[in-house]
Parts: structure tokens; sequence; C-alpha cells
């Protein structure tokens, strides 16, 4: 019964036109859009930018970190940073100007002073607390040997694979590739029009192919998990396609992680389809209120993961950080950063298991409320 | 002659509208049953309550001898149904769409397209197999919508109203193939607003009204639960008001009307009433012209038992 119900609901849902058009060829329409709209900006950032920094020295006291600066600032090409030494006023103005992305006081202690948080602003922390937490060795390696910078390098690198870390973050730098996350969480929140549009055919207030499904001897959880199946099996391939269009035809460089974001996209989708259910399943509510209510809600969502305007994930990060925890948008675009900056999990896996969580508690809040199949009025 | 389906005292309401009002309903094996009743007077709700997809406020349902419950699905795997409403998939053939519904029964592969061939036969849809119901006119929809509830050759067949819309030669076809469905040991419930097709093939009829179980019977019980036994139309130019009330002063006459230059007169029992209303008529020199008589009909029954027309 499973695998008959999965295979007409796979031919029927594919055969869908608007269903299709929503979830297939709309996130592709908008992912070129967003390209031509960002192509130029796309190729003048395609070279790894320097960060620019400046260095304000209070006292001289601490050489260390400003030799380890420097050797970070050769004319190489893959070195990190353009570093100005001078003083208080002209750095706080260069900081102001958006000449500088941070600045560095070196003294005592060293301190950093940033405008805004960004990716380069991070690059510039990590920078700094992985230099204090190997302070010790490091100035103890250049009072020994002043001309052991290339050791305290090392130093630094190995103990925190600094470098892997600077090179994924080089692929994420680009602030138009958000667009491009938030777009694939919205196509992923998509899949909630699939799975509305097939719950809404087997409840039997709410549809004739509903009272007529309700009559056959089937069991509704199995006809659920069926549908839920074609669902997300659709909306999983939808997201590779768009993937391969993104990353192939257009060239968007997401890093090269490719299971985990395969993996990232298949919660996600399952997240969109579970959603779907959850408000198909609703009862007393017609198919078209629902239908709203859906649209308001990927839209809302989408929009606070940053589709329309990237600063505004990073808005709510300042005023209602939970909301980003929770918003699973938002949660689909953080991994993707988390992914292509982090070298360590942590932060995907958090996310993974939120996502999976809440699509759980709408799966069973959805059987919940199926689950009963005798009505007080059709 | 055991019985398929027994309802007892079904009470089910709608918020204030009482839709089933102590309703009680017997339907034997080998029958065909017809269920004839006006617009909104329950028919619909009696099959989805029987059908357990509608809750009831009062009464016992019993199909096959054992309770109805949502979850009877032995009880269902034996039934099959084509609702008032069309329900097909859009997207799918009208194959592919008789294979589906007859798939929730049946899981043998080979077996069901056997089926599902012969279902397409049955309503007369060969030539559209392939086709997506939304370019089926009407009358092809509603012959795909019986395809898909019977496909599976089902011991009862419950049918709301499925050929409205059908063309004449077509609804011959299927009541003929309803007839051999129920030769072949099918039991079938009949909701319709045609009363010749319930007349042509229900072996008894139940009339119904405002959720009341009036009358039951065959129709030839039926029609002789009813005074009328026979209707005289007259054309006549003019008639004096003295000459109707004295006309209804006939032997068995119990009711005469003139109305648009036509005396309708209702008889009940008796022999030679026409012969003795155009006696009558000579007599007096009423001129008159075409004259018909005819024996009642399920209309007249309903008529009496309801006290309105069937059709609308
Ligand atoms: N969902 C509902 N909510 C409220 N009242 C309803 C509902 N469904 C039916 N009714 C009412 O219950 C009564 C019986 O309706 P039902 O559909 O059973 O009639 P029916 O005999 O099938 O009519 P028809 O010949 O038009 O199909 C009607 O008065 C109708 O208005
Ligand atoms: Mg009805």
């Amino acid at each position: 019964m499973f695998f008959h119900t999965l295979k007409y609901s796979l031919k029927s849902t594919v055969r869908t036109k608007e269903i299709t058009f929503w979830t297939l060829l709309f996130p592709f329409v908008l992912g070129t859009l967003f390209f031509l709209a960002f192509g130029n900006a796309f190729e003048s950032t395609e070279v790894f930018s320097k960060i620019p920094v400046a260095v304000v020295e209070t006292d001289n006291k601490n050489s260390a970190f400003s030799e380890i600066l420097k050797s970070f600032s050769t004319e190489a090409e893959d070195s990190l940073f353009v570093t100005t030494f001078t003083d208080e006023k002209y750095a706080k103005q260069s900081l102001k100007n958006n000449d500088v992305t941070g600045i560095f006081f070196v003294g005592d202690e060293i301190t950093l002073t940033v405008k805004e948080d960004g990716l380069y602003q991070t690059v510039l922390k990590v920078f700094l607390e992985q230099y204090q937490q190997t302070e010790n060795t490091i100035n103890e390696i250049i009072s020994v040997n002043p001309s052991g910078v290339q050791s305290a390098i090392n130093v630094l690198s190995n103990d925190t694979n600094y470098y892997n870390f600077v090179d994924t973050a080089r692929g994420a730098m680009d602030p138009y590739v958000q667009y491009f996350y938030a777009l694939i969480a919205m196509s992923c929140l998509y899949a909630c029009f699939l799975s509305l549009d097939r719950t809404v055919k087997l409840q039997a207030d709410l549809s004739p192919l509903g009272q007529r499904r309700g009559v056959a001897p089937t069991r509704k959880l199995t006809v659920i998990a069926s549908e839920f199946m074609s669902c997300l099996l659709i909306q999983f391939l939808v997201e590779c396609a768009l993937l391969i269009y993104l990353t192939v035809i257009l060239k968007i460089d997401f890093g090269n992680r490719i299971p985990q974001m395969l993996l990232l996209m298949f919660f996600g989708s399952a997240f969109g389809v579970a959603l779907g259910v959850f408000i198909g399943a609703i009862p007393r509510i017609s198919e078209g209120v629902k239908t709203g209510i859906s649209t308001s809600v990927c839209m809302i969502l989408s929009f606070c993961s940053g589709l329309m305007f990237s600063g505004m994930r990073l808005l709510i990060e300042h005023t209602f950080p939970i909301f980003n925890r929770l918003n699973p948008a938002a949660l689909i675009v953080d991994s993707f950063y988390a992914l292509n900056v982090f070298d360590t999990y942590e932060r995907f896996a958090t996310n993974m298991i939120t996502l999976a969580f809440m699509t759980l508690i709408l799966c069973v809040a959805s059987v919940f409320m199926t689950r009963r199949n005798k009505y007080a009025s059709l | 002659m055991a019985a398929i389906v027994e309802i007892e005292n079904l009470v089910k309401r709608y918020k204030e509208l009482v839709a089933l009002d102590h309703f009680n309903l017997e339907i034997n094996e080998g029958e065909i049953f017809g269920l004839l009743g006006p617009n909104g007077s329950g028919k619909t709700t009696t099959i989805n309550c029987l059908l357990s997809l509608l809750t009831y406020d009062k009464g016992t349902i019993r199909v096959f001898g054992k309770q109805m419950k949502p979850d009877s699905y032995a009880l269902k795997h034996d039934i099959g149904v084509v609702m008032q409403n069309v329900a097909v998939f859009d997207e799918l053939t009208v194959w592919e769409n008789i294979d589906f519904f007859c798939g929730l029964y049946i899981k043998d592969k080979k077996e069901r397209k056997k089926l599902v061939n012969e279902a397409i036969e049955f309503v007369g849809l060969e030539e559209f197999s392939k086709m997506n119901p939304k370019k089926l006119s009407g009358g092809l929809l509603r012959r795909l919508n019986i395809a898909c509830g019977i496909a599976h050759k089902p011991k009862l067949i419950i049918m709301d109203e499925p050929t409205v819309a059908v063309d004449p030669q077509s609804r011959n076809k299927i009541l003929e193939g309803i007839q051999q469905l129920n030769r072949d040991g099918a039991t079938v419930i009949y909701t319709s607003h045609y009363m010749e097709e319930v007349e042509q093939i229900c072996t008894r009829i139940a009339i119904m009204d405002r959720g009341k179980n009036l009358a039951i019977g065959t129709k030839e019980e039926l029609k002789q639960m009813i005074k009328n036994s026979e209707n005289i139309s007259i054309e006549i130019p003019t008639l004096d008001d003295t000459h109707i009330e004295r006309i209804k002063e006939l032997n068995h006459v119990y009711s005469a009307v003139y109305q648009n230059n036509q005396l309708k007169i209702g008889c009940s029992g008796g022999k030679h009433n026409l012969m003795h209303v155009l006696n009558y008529l000579q007599e007096n020199n009423i001129s008159f012209g075409r004259v018909y008589s005819e024996l009642p009909t399920l209309n007249d029954v309903f008529l009496e038992i309801t006290g309105k027309e069937l059709r609308d």
C-alpha cells in the first residue's frame, strides 16, 4: 500500500503544474535574477581580498604580536592582511571610512575594535584569540630568537588549523553568496506547497478525493507516510538540481563540502514537507486559507533569513537572537555559512539537530491531527 | 436472505439542523436498493454515516452483520463507493486513476490490470484511457467516477447519484451494467433523482424526506400504498366551475383540477374511470381535445407521501 500510494503520489505531484512552478521553477528563476543583479560584484570579489587592518601600538612592550601581524601581511598573494601602523586618531578615522576592517590596539593587552559583524571581522577575532591562547609560547620563541617569527607562525597554525579556517573562509567571504544560501532555504520551505496539496487531498473534510480515500481500506498513517516520502523525494531532487545549477552553471562558490550540503538540504526539505503536512492537517480551515498561511510563513521566514536584504539575519541576531536559532530558513543559511567558515561541525550539528527536532514535532502533531478520520461535518 | 446493511434509529444533527431523524433501513443481500428523496432529504448524509465518514448522534449501523467503524478495514474492503462529487486525480490519466483506486483494494498487479480494463470497458471509456480527467466532458467524468468505485468488484456497491449528466444512451449501458454486477452477486444501494432509473433497476425502494424513511417496498407495493391509481388529463377549451364540482362527485374520482385548458383528474381504484368521465362530458355537450390516461408513477407516490414533486 505504501509503495502503491507512493508511486501515484509521485506521478501526480510532478504533473501538478502550479506546484512545479513554485517549487521547481521559481527558485531557479530567482537564482538567475540574483546572479544577473550581482554579476559584477562576483567578478570583482573573485580574487580573495586581503583584510585591511590598522595597528595602534600604545607602547612597544608587545612587539611579538606586531611581528606576527607583519608576517601575515606580506606581498604574497595568500597573505591575510594589509597592515597599517598608525596612531589612534587616524586609525579610528579609517575605520569610520571603511578603509580598514578593524583596529588592533597593541599594548599590555591587545584589543580589537571593529565597526560591525561580518566574516572579515570574525577572521580578525579568531586571529587574535588564537594568538592570545598561544601567547606565552610565541613570546618565548621570539625573545629567545628574534628571527623566530616563522616558528611562531607554525605554532599558531599547528595548534589551531588556522590556515584551514582561512582557506574555507575565503569561499564564503562573498556577502552575495548569502543571498543564494537564503534562496536555497526558501526553496526548502516551498516544499510545504507540495505537501499541503497532498494533505488536503487525503482529508475527507477538505476534498472529495479525501472522502473517497477515506472509505478505502487503508491506514491513514501509511498513506500520510508515503505522501510525505514522495514530497520529500521530489523536493530533495529539486534541491540537488538547484545546487548543481548554482554551482556548476552560475559558478557560485559554495565551498567543497558537498555531502554535508546534501545532508543539509535533505533536512531542510524534510522540514518544508513537514510544515505543509502540518498546515494541511489543521482542522476546520479551508484550503484557500491554508495556502495563504503557507505563503505568509514562507515569506516571513525567508525574509528574516536574509532573502531580500542580507543584513536582516544580523539585525535579528542583535535584537532577537532566539528567533535566528528557531527560524528554519535562518538555520539553513547559518548551516551553509558554518560549513564554509568553520572547520568543526559544532554549529552545523546544532543547527541540524534543531531542524530535525522541529520537523519531528510537526510530524507528530500532524499525525495526531489527521488520525481522526470521522468528521462531524463534511 | 441475510441483511447486508442495518441502520437503526440513526440521528444525525448538523448543529441545530436534524439531517437524519430516527432513520431506519435494512438492506438484504442481492438487492438493488433505491434511496429516493428530494434535495436535502438526507440521502448523502445517510451514506456518509453508513461509511463511517460522519459522526452521528444516535443509532447503530451494521454492515455485513458487523458494526461499522472508521478502521473496519475488512468491511471497507468489500464495499465500493461512487460518491456524489467526482473524486479523481486531475494529473493522472483515466487508466491510472482507476488503477490507483483499485490498488487500494487489490494488491496483485496482474489481477488488478485485468480488473481495471474490465472497469474501463464497463463504463465505455476505452478510447479515453490515456486522457486526463480535465479533458473529459462532465458525463465522461461521471463514468470515470463510477469505474473508480466498482473496479475491485465489491460485494456491496454504494452509488450516490452516479448518473447525473450522463447521456441516456450511456446511462442505459451503465444501468444494465449495474444489473449485471448485481447478477454477479453484488448488492447495490442506489440514490437518484431519476425515477425512471429507480423504477427500471431497483428491486426495493425507500422514500425519504427530512431525514425520515417515509415508505419502503417494491415499486408495486409503493404504488398500492397510495390512493391514486389512474391519472386522467383532458384538453378542454372552456369549463364551468359547477362541472368541475360535479366531476369530483363521480365514483372513484378524488381530485379534479382545471388549469391552462387542462382538466386533471385523479382516480383511486375502480375500473373504466376514463369512460365515466368522457360520458359525463358528452352528456353535457362539453367539447374536448386530446385525452391521456396514465397509471401512477413513483412521482405520484412521492407527491402523495412527501407533498412535493421529486423533480425541482
Ligand atoms: N456539512 C453540512 N453542514 C450543515 N448542514 C449540512 C451539511 N451537509 C448537509 N447538510 C444539510 O443536511 C441535509 C441533508 O443533506 P444531504 O446532503 O444528505 O441531502 P441529499 O439527500 O443528499 O441531497 P441531494 O439530493 O441534493 O444530494 C440538508 O438539509 C443539508 O442542507
Ligand atoms: Mg446528496
